[in-house]
């Protein structure tokens, strides 16, 4: 993606897609979209919102409806099309480049606004068209379509109930990075949570007990088990496993995916497959185990995205 | 008749209502099946783990205590057994090609009434330097390779980069990249095509722009030359191939240091990024057998590298008998360049014939030394040499002496194996890396990187030591 | 859309156009060879040697994964037919995006080597059957060589040869290719697949994934109406709906459909 110096018309466009995404976000949440909430998003002062906001009418994106405005028809389309670009890119950036988890939002938001729609779906296409981007928000298809979902966030989950993480908030960058280095992605399994009286959660995640301050369970949403099933007792992570022992694999994280997903399951680590350790580099990490009758080294990192129980809960 | 358009469609329509796991899924099926087979046609009798002496040996070479000192070790052995081995048939060569070939060739030309210039330039030029470079490096490198890729077929080298990774992931780059230096001590070009092992792009350019820092092939008989030469025999008696190896095997090291330091400074700088995952099959250890692997690394490395090194030191030593003999202005050109460079050198520790010879020698390493031992005959008039630009002489003893007349002192030598270490890639390797990158810009980073360091590496051992003295 | 091969199959492949420029496309020099053969494998399971053995080259083998880069060529003659052979480099499975399983696919698919050698290493089959049963989805014009039989000994692993040749569907030679053991065997092998004048359907695999069979059943019925003699719908079926571009673009194209010409056989054989 080749960035240029910023045009005025460059900055225009970025202006008017800013403005369509926080009115979505408004009528996606049900709430109206006022002057003073699209100033406040898109930090510029009163004035310029209102500039904006003539344009959108002028194009025939938006209407008022009382005090608030909404997104017409067209201005919805174009709405999603940003959002798709944003989370198709993110989603790139997740899977096939090193860059920092807390810097795909930044990174995303410069780059929706430079994509054309064939540059959209090329990058869609080389991504195997996926329906969820990183943070676990579906990414809307080229025709517009993107499912609701009712979400809960964990400042107001219902102690004890087991649930999966479904979207996790990517800004404020900082406490976004928090959550990743607790090693919650979209998709993971939590169990058994319980508030404790300062706010912050106490929650089993893959195997081990941790505490969720309170600042960051409200940036975590999740979503009710469709049906209860059953985990095998003595759930823990592959890297918890002690050097000798034996384990069976129960599932890879949700939180490993791209080619570092793809090359574990190349290798065998699927579930059911039994793995011994057998001994550790002088630093502790990476470690080798034997797989499938072969010996393989891995990063303790790439160890604990393994979930695996003890040997005797299932027939080997 | 359905189109092609329609049946990639209709894919795309019915791949919304598969599992979103689907990937791992199929994996998850086919793996299920092949145990289904394997365990209708295969049966194991007794532990289905590992033999006993492949765990213990894992055991010894992966422990905290023995690993690195094991690895370390090896490397010195393979280095002691190649200097002292490498002394006597260099030696012998020496006589019969350098000595006797040339006296033989400087009297047919003689009996021919050839021109002076012709026989210059044929003879003392183009045949000596090739010569030279047989010489020099036929009986290093017909036993380190060997050496080298007995360790290679016996499963040693996936354990160095397995107990090294944690090293290199601290440094922001792969645990593979010990695989791909270990390669490049072999030969550059090689171990920077060897870094496709690694999957990550940004990982696999550090791999690549550190890989300089093996000692190739080319740089071995230098750091070989110097470390007998200068340092050997500061040792008292006996212990000289004992004391070379040891300072030989101190630069390559710091090379390896070097390749962190450098990865590290790339991974936070030009090349920002998270380490990505690593997954290295650790194979049986597999003896190997000796001769068949000999007869290999004989035909396939040695002679391959050896005749590399010869194509480049024909046109080599005929460029300089001319840089010799071809005066401007009642000097000859090398005299010119050597006046001229002298100053830098000196801040560098070097001397300007180090440096012409560098330049020289940019299409292979491997000429260095005859280069710098030639000029300096000429340069100073030592005897010992046959007249401007003849390279006479190999015994450690009278290539001290040439060497001293010229000028030059423990510093230089211990300043030449640093520079030897740290300077720009040879031609074949700068042109491996482009095609592997297709960029200039990293080619040229892969150029003047080492280069920077190379100068001030240099000049602030040459500050320090001059400042001790 | 699939036009007939304008050749009688009896004709000799060497004049069988489609298929040698797909040849030469994917790097081959086909040069004066009667047949193409492709070894497979999983990484350090000694392909390398197998490669040796047969042609009589000496490549270098080392014992870490990944020491095959490139592709390596060579050729040898038995029973007075040249046959060229092509090192593929060493993968776990078929299914990835990595450079390396890609050349290996496309080599598999579009060269249409009249045999692939599988080589496995016979002390952990398991894992190495893994990758087998996805090449066998590509073609069964495959034979498989169990290497390392000797360390597989030392290891007290027994091989039902025979149950395992019936499970798969395809011939299985045990070798040590290091001491050359089963080497003629795997040669008489490869001659026979070589020159076989049929091709065996591919092998199918119980793939239990909720709704996938569906999926599969529709997209390789409309497969076959638009390439009626396409060798492998089914696996074709599996890559679009896994969303390969590669096979997209190949489907796209049309390109799959030069898929669907018979291989030609020399006259001398099928004869």
């Amino acid at each position: 993606m080749k960035r240029f110096p910023k045009s005025q018309a460059e900055s225009s466009r970025e202006r008017i897609e800013d403005a369509l995404k926080h009115l979505l976000d408004c009528d996606e949440s049900g709430r109206g979209a006022t002057l003073e909430s699209l100033a406040g998003a898109l930090g510029k002062p009163r004035q310029v919102a209102a500039e904006v906001l003539g344009e959108l009418r002028g194009r025939g994106l938006a209407g008022a409806l009382g005090d608030s405005h909404r997104l017409t028809e067209d201005g919805r389309v174009y709405a999603l099309q940003v959002v798709r670009s944003h989370r198709l890119y993110e989603t790139w950036l997740a899977r096939e480049t090193g860059t920092p988890a807390d810097s795909w939002h930044r990174e995303a938001h410069k780059a929706e606004h430079l994509m054309n729609p064939d540059e959209v779906d090329a990058l869609a296409d080389l991504l195997n068209h996926p329906r969820f981007d990183p943070h676990g928000d579906p990414i809307p298809t080229r025709e517009g379509h993107l499912p609701k979902r009712s979400l809960v966030s964990l400042a107001s989950w219902p102690d004890e109930e087991a649930g999966h993480v479904e979207h996790i908030e990517d800004e404020p960058e900082a406490l976004f990075r928090r959550i990743q280095t607790l090693g919650l992605a979209p998709g993971t399994r939590l169990d058994g949570a319980l508030h404790l009286a300062d706010g912050s959660v106490e929650c089993t995640v893959e195997g081990r007990r941790l505490i969720v301050p309170s600042a960051l369970a409200s940036l975590i949403h999740l979503e009710r088990l469709d049906e209860p099933d059953h985990r095998p007792e003595g759930l823990h992570r592959l890297s918890d496993l002690p050097i000798g022992g034996d384990a069976v694999v129960y599932s890879l994280s949700p939180s490993c995916n791209g080619a570092e997903r793809r090359r574990l399951l190349d290798l065998g680590v699927v579930p059911g497959t039994r793995i011994h350790c057998e001994f550790a580099s002088p630093f502790g990490s990476p470690r080798s185990y034997l797989i499938r009758g072969a010996l393989i080294a891995l990063r303790n990192q790439q160890a604990e995205r393994i979930l695996v129980h003890p040997p005797a809960s299932s027939p080997p | 008749m359905k189109h092609p358009e329609d049946v990639i469609r209709s894919a795309e329509e019915l791949r919304w209502q598969l599992p979103q796991n689907l990937h791992d899924r199929i994996a998850e099926s086919i793996y299920g099946e092949a145990a289904r087979i394997a365990s209708r046609s295969i049966r194991r009798n007794g532990s289905s783990r590992r033999l006993v002496w492949q765990q213990k040996l894992d055991r010894i070479l992966t422990h905290p205590w023995t690993a690195f000192p094991i690895m370390v070790l090896v490397l010195g052995v393979i280095l002691w057994l190649t200097i002292v081995g490498a002394n006597v048939p260099s030696g012998m060569l020496a006589t019969l090609l350098v000595d006797q070939g040339h006296a033989l060739l400087s009297g047919w030309f003689a009996a021919a009434g050839a021109p002076v210039w012709l026989k210059g330039l044929l003879v003392d030029g183009m045949y000596l330097a090739t010569a030279w470079v047989i010489a020099v490096m036929l009986p290093p490198m017909a036993i380190f390779f060997p050496c080298f890729t007995l360790l290679e077929d016996f499963g040693f080298l996936p354990r160095v980069a397995f107990n090294l990774d944690r090293v290199f992931q601290k440094a922001g780059a792969h645990g593979k990249q010990a695989l791909t230096m270990a390669m490049g001590l072999g030969c550059n070009a090689a171990g920077v095509v060897a870094t496709r092992i690694i999957d990550s792009p940004r990982e696999r350019l550090i791999a690549i722009l550190t890989n300089n820092f093996s000692l190739c092939n080319g740089r071995w008989p230098t750091q070989i030359l110097m470390a007998g030469v200068f340092i050997g025999t500061l040792a008292p008696k006996g212990w000289g191939g004992s004391i070379a190896a040891l300072s030989v095997l101190v630069v390559a090291l710091l090379g390896f240091g070097f390749a962190l330091l450098t990865s590290w400074l790339l991974a936070r700088t030009l090349l920002r990024g998270e380490a990505t995952s690593f997954s290295l099959e650790l194979p049986p250890y597999r003896p190997p057998n000796f001769w068949k692997t000999l007869y290999t690394s004989l035909i396939d490395r040695t002679l391959i590298v050896l005749w590399r090194a010869v194509v480049f030191a024909l046109p080599a030593g005929a460029a300089i008998w001319l840089c010799a003999n071809v005066s401007i202005g009642g000097q000859s050109a090398a005299a010119w360049f050597v006046q001229f460079a002298d100053p830098l050198a000196w801040v560098m520790g070097l001397t300007g014939v180090i440096l012409l010879a560098y330049i020289v020698a940019i299409p292979a390493n491997e000429i260095v030394v005859p280069t710098i031992l030639m000029l300096t005959v000429l340069v100073t008039g030592a005897s010992g040499g046959a007249g401007a630009g003849v390279m006479f002489e190999t015994d450690d003893e009278s290539v001290r002496a040439i060497l001293t007349a010229g000028g030059w002192t423990t510093l230089t030598a211990v300043c030449l194996m640093l520079f030897s270490l740290c300077h720009n890639p040879c031609s074949t390797t700068i042109y491996t890396i482009y095609k592997e990158t297709r960029s200039f810009k990293w080619t040229t980073v892969s150029v003047v990187m080492p280069l920077a360091i190379g100068f001030v590496l240099c000049s602030t051992v040459a500050a320090v030591w001059r400042w001790l003295a | 859309m699939n036009t007939p091969d304008p050749h009688a199959p009896g004709e000799a492949c060497l004049t069988c156009p489609s298929r040698f420029s797909q040849l030469r496309k994917l790097g081959l020099r086909v040069g004066e060879s009667d047949f193409v053969i492709a070894l497979a494998g999983n990484p350090n399971t000694g392909k390398t040697t197998v490669f040796n053995a047969l042609t009589g080259l000496r490549m270098h083998t080392g014992n870490w994964p990944g020491k095959t880069i490139s592709r390596a060529e060579g050729a040898f003659s038995y029973d007075d037919k040249r046959y060229k052979i092509v090192d593929l480099p060493g993968t776990y499975s078929l299914l990835s995006a990595s450079p390396d399983e890609e050349v290996a696919r496309s080599f598999l698919l579009f060269g249409r080597p009249d045999a692939t050698v599988m080589v496995a290493d016979a002390t952990c089959m398991e894992r190495n059957l893994n990758l087998i049963l996805q090449v066998l989805q590509i073609t069964r014009r495959a034979v498989l060589c169990l290497n390392l039989m000797d360390e597989a000994r030392a290891h007290g692993i027994e091989i039902d040869v025979r149950n395992l040749a019936r499970d798969l569907g395809v011939p299985v030679i045990p070798c040590s290719a290091r001491s050359g053991e089963g080497i003629p065997e795997l040669l008489k092998e490869i001659a026979i697949i070589a020159t076989r004048p049929d091709t065996p359907e591919p092998r199918r695999l119980p793939l239990e994934v909720p709704g996938l069979r569906g999926a599969l059943d529709r997209v390789e019925s409309e497969l076959r109406e638009a390439f009626p003699l396409l060798p492998q719908p089914r696996w074709v079926a599996l890559r679009l709906l896994e969303g390969d571009r590669e096979i997209m673009d190949a489907v796209r194209s049309g390109e799959i459909g030069a898929l669907a010409e018979p291989v030609a056989i020399p006259s001398t054989l099928s004869a």
